[in-house]
């Protein structure tokens, strides 16, 4: 059920009505009958792969309790035993490390399980694909078939949040759920499930399990939230999708000045695209007094490729941040690894080692995780490659901004900062656009070698699927969305600026954005209902 | 804490300031967008003039373009003063055509006595195309009997939504409004009379393309299935079915076809007239009675066609003449008056200019 379909807004209407009316202690139930309903509807045969993960989960989990339990049992005989302070400190420690060992079992047992099915149904014809092209390459004629599995919709998302639940109960930060049903709504939450934002478990059951009473102010910032959603995919997002699925399949025609168009125009359709499919589901949690993590902060006003990943898909990158790179650039091995390189690349390289490789790995991953092709592999190394050299430039910068310390206030400054920004990004997102390795690269040479801005003063946009009314009406969506973005500076909420005019004009403002959404919305007859960008991920 | 009445007021008030809000605007946007026909696809105003007429008609014609192009009611109405409207429109698909009849029979003020279907649609048993369907069923009246025919008609892709709102089907229709958008924002135009289009040029028959064999010609379950259901309304309200296919040369109606809408009359009792083989004791003339090469025959033709078929049904049944009726007879010179004032005007511009360009009654 695609979250800008009529009948997503009629599954949604119905839910709050029965979560409305029934008792605060089984609201909860209300979600989760909703969430797996939800889910089902993509297929019923999916709701096998995200139940095997939650039986999983909760199995190993709970098990990981019943250690803990054990072990604080053992710790609370030991004190009847008499026995010396430091005999007791030392049989304390030697029963925590044991329990510690055994966590780290059902812990790891866990993540090879779930992410084993995440690797299954997503990369197994990767992994096959590959294999046969080495095959070819050794003129074995032998080729292995794809197994061709149906990728079971948000996957990529559930088990990331399920994984960072299995490390937060691991490390003691999670408390464990011991109702599995519980679990089964962290899960598989509706309004996340299919595209994030990646909760963590401590911060969504504070508002999830709460079963809080609807009302009319959750009830309309949600709504509020729900319509920026739709408005900015449906009309700028997939009324601009035409003409950016033209130019990324007809890159031997469109090359040069038309590509650093189509890069342009993607960083707008994907923000749109991804950005307004989160406040659908920021929106949808609210209405039933949830709330979920917000996943972006206006990415493009970023003025580094640090900064920008700490706004664009947030959620994503903080995951990564939290279990893979610290634990690995800290990690003991590395640090063994780093003390004895020192001798091959010197004292200060080698400080920075562990985390130039915890950076290179985290975005390989990074990239796998976005998709099962070497495109998204290229993209993420791409990131990663980027953010060590920007890591290396960092005393450079530094001396140059003790040289022109104000520089960096300069609104000129920092708007070229930015603009850098947006087309190193620009560029990096290409992988994502073409088809294949070797075409983003030659279309990346097209800005050299192919440019004719005569080109494009002669043919212009029109011959891109779009009418003149398509641009115009896509542009003004987008400068509305310029404009709010510029209002919401500073993490002010856009509504609670909204909240603040008198209700003729703020109803006013909503209205122009409902009818603008109903009116220049690309929807309905004629169009293909488009999923989500992310949905795929 | 409670809120106070005032309050409660209040928010009431605002929340009944948006919903009337929207709604004007909602409908203010739909009646903009929505196609007018006033100077294309003119047909698809056919089928919701019905609803402006007296609805007091003794005869019903049902069908696609064979009816709204070829028969002329006035020409029953001057002749043998026979009321008659035809509830055609393009590709009417034969369950289209049932519940149209169905519709009438809700609507009407005076229930008609007789109905006369031309079977051509008999050779569809799908629907064909997504404007055609919306070209008949956008027409009719929200009733439970449009939800009926939007569920037998609809195409992969289309909904009930946008039927009964079709603000959701045509609002991409900002990007190409006109002038006529305006000028018929509280009125319709008026396309027909009494459902029947006019056109008075010619274009005649030059060459008719061959038949292309098919490789079944059993008409299909859910068409027979409606003609049926036809047959039991009619009989229900004691209506009389007359089966007609209109005299055109093309598209080719086969052996096999007129075969089995014979076997149907006969088993039925229905009387049922193919004027492809009456072409001379009509009177037609393919060089002179048709606007487009056979396909449809002009006015001329259709005043032929509708004399020789208001002898046949005064002479086979009882349908009362109506000219001595006061009540419908200002009705029907009104309806002549704008007939032949159109007829004239448009054979004025022919003389002028070679083609017509007048094709609205007002």
């Amino acid at each position: 059920m695609l979250f800008t379909s009529f009948n997503f807004l009629i599954f949604l209407a119905v839910l709050v009505a029965l979560y409305a009316i029934t008792p605060q202690r089984f609201r909860w139930f209300v979600l989760l009958v909703g969430s797996m309903t939800f889910y089902g509807f993509a297929g019923l045969h999916f709701l096998i792969y995200i139940n095997a993960t939650i039986v999983i989960t909760y199995l190993c989990t709970i098990k990981i309790k019943h250690l803990r339990l054990l072990r604080d049992a053992e710790i609370e005989k030991l004190n009847d035993l008499g026995l010396s302070q430091e005999n007791l400190k030392e049989a304390r420690r030697s029963l925590r490390d044991k329990t510690k060992r055994k966590a780290k079992g059902w812990t790891t047992l866990c993540l090879v399980l779930i992410i084993g099915i995440l690797a299954t149904v997503k990369y197994t014809d990767f992994a096959i694909e590959n294999f046969n092209t080495i095959l070819r390459l050794f003129n074995d004629t032998q080729q292995f078939s794809l197994i061709g599995i149906a990728v079971p919709l948000g996957i990529s998302f559930y088990t990331f949040q399920t994984v960072g639940y299995v490390i937060d109960v691991y490390r003691e930060k999670a408390e464990i759920v011991k109702n599995p049903l519980k679990l089964a709504l962290f899960t598989s939450f509706f309004p996340q499930v299919i595209q994030g934002p990646i909760s963590r478990f401590e911060n969504l059951s504070k508002t999830l399990y709460s079963g809080t009473q609807i009302n009319r102010h959750g009830l309309a910032r949600g709504s509020q939230r729900i319509l920026w959603g739709f408005f900015k995919k449906l009309v700028i997002a997939d009324r601009l999708w035409p003409a950016l699925a033209f130019l990324a399949t007809h890159p031997e025609e469109y090359q040069g000045i038309y590509y650093l168009f189509a890069i342009a125009l993607y960083a707008v359709v994907l923000y749109c695209d991804f950005s307004g499919g989160i406040d659908i589901a920021i929106g949808a949690a609210e209405l039933f007094g949830v709330r979920l993590p917000e996943n972006f902060n206006r990415p493009f006003y970023s003025r580094s490729i640090q900064e920008y990943w700490q706004r664009w898909h947030m959620t994503m990158y903080s995951w990564f941040r939290d279990y893979v790179f610290y634990p690995m650039a800290a990690s003991k091995r590395m640090l063994r690894f780093s003390k004895a390189s020192r001798r091959v690349v010197g004292n200060n390289f080698a400080k920075r080692l562990p985390v130039h490789i915890s950076l290179i790995f985290v975005w390989f991953l990074t990239g796998l995780w976005h998709g099962a092709t070497w495109n998204f592999i290229m993209w993420g190394m791409a990131n990663g490659i980027v953010l060590m050299i920007s890591l290396e430039l960092t005393p450079l910068y530094e001396r140059f901004n003790k040289h022109f310390p104000t520089l960096s206030n300069e609104w000129f400054y920092r708007s070229i900062q930015i603009f850098r920004t947006f087309w190193l990004m620009n560029f990096i997102r290409s992988f994502d656009i073409y088809d294949g390795v070797k075409n983003t690269f030659r279309m990346m040479w097209s800005v050299v070698a192919n440019f004719s801005l005569n080109e494009f003063l002669t043919f212009g946009l029109s011959e891109l699927k779009l009418s003149t009314e398509e641009y115009i009406s896509a542009l003004a969506g987008l400068l509305i969305v310029f404009f709010v973005s510029f209002l919401g500076r500073g993490d002010i909420d856009f509504r609670d600026r909204l909240g603040e005019i008198k209700w003729p004009l703020r109803y006013t403002l909503t209205g122009v954005v409902l009818f603008m959404t109903l009116v220049l919305g690309a929807y309905g007859h004629g169009f293909d209902a488009r999923q989500f960008i992310y949905n795929i991920f | 804490m409670g809120l106070t009445r005032g309050s409660l007021f209040t928010i009431y008030f605002k929340i009944a300031v948006a919903v009337i809000a929207f709604v004007v605007v909602f409908f203010t946007l739909q009646r903009l967008l929505v196609p007018k026909y006033a100077s294309t696809a003119i047909e698809g105003g056919l089928i919701r003039e019905y609803y402006n007429s007296p609805m007091n008609h003794d005869v019903i014609f049902l069908g696609d373009c064979e009816v709204y192009a070829n028969f002329s009611p006035i020409t029953l109405w001057e002749v043998y003063g026979i009321t008659s409207y035809i509830r055609g429109s393009p590709q009417q698909l034969i369950w289209h055509s049932y519940y149209l009849l169905e519709d009438t029979l809700h609507f009407a003020n005076v229930k008609p006595k007789m109905v006369v279907l031309n079977v051509m649609a008999m050779q569809y048993d799908e629907p064909q195309y997504e404007p055609y369907n919306r070209l008949t069923i956008d027409g009719m009246r929200l009733s439970l009997i449009k939800l009926r025919a939007i569920r037998s008609s609809r195409l992969e892709g289309e909904d009930y939504l946008s039927y009964i709102l079709p603000f959701f089907r045509y609002k991409d229709h900002w990007q190409s409004l006109s002038s006529e958008d305006f000028r018929y924002f509280f009125r319709n135009p008026q396309v027909s009379i009494s459902g029947f289009m006019i056109r008075s040029d010619t274009v005649p028959v030059e060459f008719i393309p061959d038949p292309i064999r098919l490789p079944d010609y059993k008409f299909g379950d859910k068409a027979t299935h409606y003609l049926n259901k036809i047959l039991e309304l009619t009989k229900e309200h004691d209506i009389e079915l007359v089966l007609v296919k209109a005299p055109v040369l093309w598209p080719y109606w086969f052996e096999q076809w007129d075969e089995q809408i014979i076997a149907f009359a006969n088993d039925n009792d229905l009387l049922y007239v193919n004027f492809l083989h009456h072409l001379d004791d009509v009177g037609l003339d393919f060089t002179q009675h048709t606007f487009n090469a056979g396909l449809h025959l002009n006015v001329f033709g259709a005043q032929l066609l509708s004399g020789y078929f208001g002898g046949i049904i005064s002479e086979n049944y009882i349908l009362p003449d109506r000219r001595e009726d006061a009540g419908f007879s200002a009705y029907w010179e009104e309806l002549t008056k704008q007939y032949k004032h159109l007829i004239s005007k448009q054979l004025e511009e022919i003389k002028e200019t070679g083609s017509i360009h007048s094709f609205l009654i007002k």
